[in-house]
């Protein structure tokens, strides 16, 4: 490749093949232009001279999740975060990393895994998802509960802004209170306000073992509210444990489906890991735990198996197809499996997934696009009630015109300040955001 | 308004004061300089008056004092307990300090969904002992959690020994209700996760008070370990001792607190609390361990190893509570003690990679030596955060030069290393002429951009964190004197 395309009198940019803007549409919207810029400074230049010129850039890293967010007002380029892909520095005996943007989360995950550590983030689309992705759509998985999400992950960024700064903020130690924490403001901000380039993150080490025991409810309505009392006795111990997680029969079924061994049924799904013994009494208090609540217990898978399993659990609340409609709810998380029940009566056949302990339930309904809109209303009343929030992470095309699929954020006058104020001409994904942004 | 012959910046105080009386009752306005004086320092060396100080009774005081600050177009400060080390609540540019003395009310305790709202001036360690009946707790453990507040712990991220295992203040704050500066309030983050939307909760967690005023935080709680385990390992030599540190970040253990001290701080805690360190080592590791029982005895036992393998020349497990509690409150009042070693010390605060430290000590020790100065050193090693004590006479010619000389240097090892120039205190004023070693102009600018969003005309806490050459105040006119941490 090169370099000349950076030189004054070339343009970072190139038209796009009529293949690729089919590729590389979003919600039916084509780009004119792809840029594939190689260093964290060509992106910079590249988004300065598109807000020049002014076009509308979507950054894309692997492009698992350009159906996240509202239809684009305007979309005129794509800048691909391809070519943005190393680890720059790994420090095993400090636990951290820094790498570009565009890395593949499992090429990083490989390389750390050789020294018994990970990233501590198991979100969906793992195989192919870059870091950038993750961040930028603050994606997690099931182990959320033990390690949080990735603003308790990444302890600095380097980000590209559309008048061409590049700045930096945080740090690449593990810890600094020095300057603002831009990098978790760009967090699940969609590249609305810059474009991320280098991410400093925090590893943990692998655990040695890891089991999953499945706690089966009895059938009828109270399966959920046995199940959210087991829950509830858990998340009050130390224990640790990796991973809380409950799906309903529906989900159940698609996981057995796509070769997962678990049984049927209304489940909640425990992964003990750690150290043998602590897996053991980890264990045996999830059995304490189903006892008293009434349930029972058996174990599911171990090792690679559970891995596996925990792997499929965060795969398992992406869309299948493009006309699939994945919605996420957050509530307080003792609160969990009672949305789900809720869930479970507006959405009669639905796959629910739960994040037990944290608050988040995902549903995969089966519904007409035409009744999304209305639906989507009633459910975001709910929500709100519980002084919760409901995000359609993914919906056919076609049924984006008659909702916006973030709902009501508070402080809406400093997000949209905070945008004017990085990003004033709206160069930067324009439309997909929370409040039209 | 305002009589014959005053300055218009008096008279405007003086009507404010008038406004704020009324709403707060006249004895909670304070303007006479004894009182304006003993609000104008924290724990650290820099000092400068407000103009008034407010002391509201309640969230609705606060409210209507925040919305006639805001008329008033005042600059202001939010202070907590005060024990902050970098001067961030120094009203060095006037204005009204809002104390939070009063405001210390437990709002609410949710056990099912792990979590407490509390008012900006509750305590840290008040709010421990309000949730310890559930079962929980408030992670966080700055040194000063016996007089911090949770709003000052917030504003500055606070850390503390035990933040190695459950992170700083940012991991464990919601979400909060947070005054602008014209008296606007917005309610950020909340119960349940992921809200839709810029995480403003993060941005403003650590933003040491300049871009509003936290009213209430909801905070994260997380149950109390069940099993608590201490141990210290002795070592014939520094390098050694620093060595071990990485040694045990990479074995997979991850202890609740991991903290180093070497002989000069060995020696003047012993001759403080006879707590039972050795004073013969060279520097020691206090390594604690908690969790459920069996995680704390696979961890205690790998940590053993480890730091036998690393060369340790003795390991001694605390046997009891009272030994455990000993030499906890023999490392919490190290500060205090380092006045055993010199009449004058400065506490320093950088972060290294973890991996460095071998090299990072070495080269502190190097610079105090070539200044003419003794250290004493401390680190929260588990988390590559450091505090040498720099010791001096403030009486010897040049001391307070060769302090400052020393400190600029010893930050600046940080830096090369790939570290930060504050871990937990913070950048407040005190370290205002080395951000930009640490940022250039176009990170600053940008947060910048960001602050201007929550508070355009700067009034909140003004002259703190981002470095504005000529308008803060005179500084360091007081001498460095002895700090805790």
């Amino acid at each position: 490749m090169s370099d000349d395309r950076y030189s004054p009198n070339s343009s970072p940019w190139r038209d796009v093949s009529f293949e690729e803007a089919t590729r590389l549409a979003i919600d039916g919207a084509a780009p004119r232009f792809l840029a594939s810029p190689l260093t964290p400074e060509e992106v910079a230049a590249t988004l300065s001279s598109a807000a020049a010129e002014g076009l509308a850039v979507c950054p894309r890293g692997a492009g698992t999740k350009m159906s996240l967010g509202n239809r684009p007002s305007r979309y005129d380029l794509v800048l691909e975060t391809s070519g943005l892909t190393s680890v720059s520095e790994y420090r095993p005996d400090d636990l951290v990393s820094v790498a570009l943007a565009g890395t593949p989360l499992a090429a990083a995950q490989a390389l750390f895994a050789e020294y018994g550590q990970w990233l501590a983030l198991d979100p969906p689309f793992a195989a192919t998802t870059t870091l950038g992705g993750v961040l930028a759509c603050n994606q997690s998985g099931p182990h959320r509960l033990r390690y949080g999400t990735a603003r308790d992950l990444v302890l600095g960024m380097r980000v590209a802004y559309p008048d061409g700064t590049l700045a930096r903020s945080g740090a690449k130690v593990v810890k600094s209170v020095a300057g603002y924490d831009l990098h978790k403001m760009h967090v699940g901000a969609l590249g609305t306000l810059g474009v991320i380039v280098e991410v400093a993150l925090r590893l943990h080490p692998l655990p040695e073992e890891r089991r999953i025991l499945a706690c089966v409810a009895p059938a009828g309505p109270p399966a959920w509210s046995a199940l959210a009392a087991a829950v509830g006795g858990l998340l009050r111990l130390p224990l640790a444990l990796g991973a809380l997680e409950a799906v309903n029969r529906e989900a159940a079924r698609k996981l057995a489906a796509e070769g997962c061994e678990i049984p049927e049924g209304n489940l909640l799904l425990v992964l003990c890991e750690g150290h043998p013994r602590v897996v053991g009494r980890q264990a045996d208090e999830v059995g304490k735990a189903a006892a008293a609540a009434s349930l029972g217990v058996e174990e599911i898978a171990a090792g690679d198996g559970a891995a596996r399993l925990i792997a499929a659990l965060a795969e398992s609340r992406t869309p299948r197809g493009t006309d699939d409609t994945v919605l996420k709810l957050s509530v307080p998380p003792g609160d969990t499996l009672a949305a789900l029940a809720e869930l479970e009566g507006a959405l009669p056949g639905a796959s629910l997934y739960a994040h037990a302990g944290s608050g988040v339930v995902h549903a995969l309904p089966r519904l007409i696009a035409e009744d999304l809109p209305a639906l989507v209303a009633r459910l975001r009343a709910r929500a709100r009630s519980r002084h919760g929030h409901l995000v359609i992470q993914h919906c056919p095309s076609g049924a984006k015109s008659g909702v916006d699929v973030w709902g009501p954020v508070s402080a809406p006058r400093l997000v949209r300040d905070l945008k004017a104020a990085l990003d004033p001409t709206a160069v930067l994904n324009p439309g997909r955001f929370v409040e039209g942004l | 308004m305002g009589n014959d012959g005053e300055p218009p910046v008096v008279a405007r105080f003086r009507a404010l004061a008038s406004e704020l009386a009324a709403i707060v009752g006249p004895d909670r306005v304070l303007s006479d300089s004894y009182s304006l004086s003993l609000y104008s320092y924290d724990g650290g060396a820099d000092a400068a008056p407000a103009d008034l100080v407010v002391i509201p009774e309640d969230g609705a005081q606060l409210a209507l004092v925040m919305a006639a600050v805001g008329r008033a177009g005042a600059a202001l400060v939010p202070r907590g307990g005060g024990t902050g080390l970098a001067g961030a609540v120094i009203p060095c540019e006037g204005g009204v300090t809002i104390s939070f003395a009063r405001l210390r009310r437990i709002i609410s305790v949710q056990p099912e969904h792990l979590t407490a709202r509390v008012e900006g001036g509750v305590v840290n360690l008040q709010l421990g002992r309000a949730v310890a009946p559930f079962g929980l707790q408030f992670a966080p453990d700055p040194s000063s959690q016996a007089a911090s507040t949770i709003g000052g712990n917030m504003a500055m991220n606070a850390g503390g020994p035990h933040t190695l295992a459950y992170g700083v203040t940012a991991n464990h704050i919601l979400g909060m209700r947070l005054f602008l500066a014209d008296g606007e309030a917005v309610e950020l983050g909340g119960l349940a996760p992921d809200a839709p939307g810029y995480d403003l909760t993060s941005l403003v967690v650590g933003s040491e008070g300049t871009m509003g005023v936290a009213a209430e935080i909801q905070v994260r709680l997380i149950p109390r370990p069940e099993a608590v385990r201490t141990m210290v390992a002795m070592f014939a030599g520094i390098e050694q001792c620093a060595g071990c540190v990485g040694a045990i970040i990479q074995s997979g253990v991850i202890p609740a607190a991991l903290e180093m001290m070497d002989n000069n701080t060995i020696r003047a805690i012993e001759a403080a609390t006879h707590a039972g360190y050795p004073v013969e080592a060279a520097a020691v590791l206090l390594i604690e361990l908690e969790g459920i029982l069996e995680a704390v005895e696979t961890g205690l036992e790998s940590v053993i190893q480890t730091c036998a393998t690393a060369g340790a020349i003795e390991l001694k497990v605390a046997r009891s509570d009272s030994e455990r509690a000993g030499l906890w409150k023999a490392r919490k009042e190290a500060g205090g003690a380092m006045g055993r070693l010199a009449p004058n010390y400065y506490v320093m605060d950088g972060v290294v990679p973890r991996n460095t430290l071998p090299q990072v000590l070495a080269a502190v020790e190097r610079i105090a030596a070539e200044h003419e100065l003794k250290v004493a050193t401390l680190l929260h090693a588990g988390d590559g955060n450091i505090h040498p004590a720099l010791l001096f006479d403030s009486d010897e010619p040049d001391a307070i030069d060769r302090v400052r000389a020393a400190g600029a240097e010893i930050l600046q090892v940080c830096l090369d290393y790939g570290g930060s120039i504050t871990g937990e205190h913070g950048i407040g004023v005190e370290k205002l002429d080395v951000v930009r070693r640490m940022f250039s102009d176009d990170d600053l600018a940008i947060m910048l951009r960001v602050r201007d969003v929550f508070d355009p005309h700067r009034r909140c806490n003004p002259g703190k964190l981002f470095p504005t050459p000529g308008r803060c105040i005179e500084l360091h006119g007081r001498s460095l004197i002895e700090a805790h941490w």
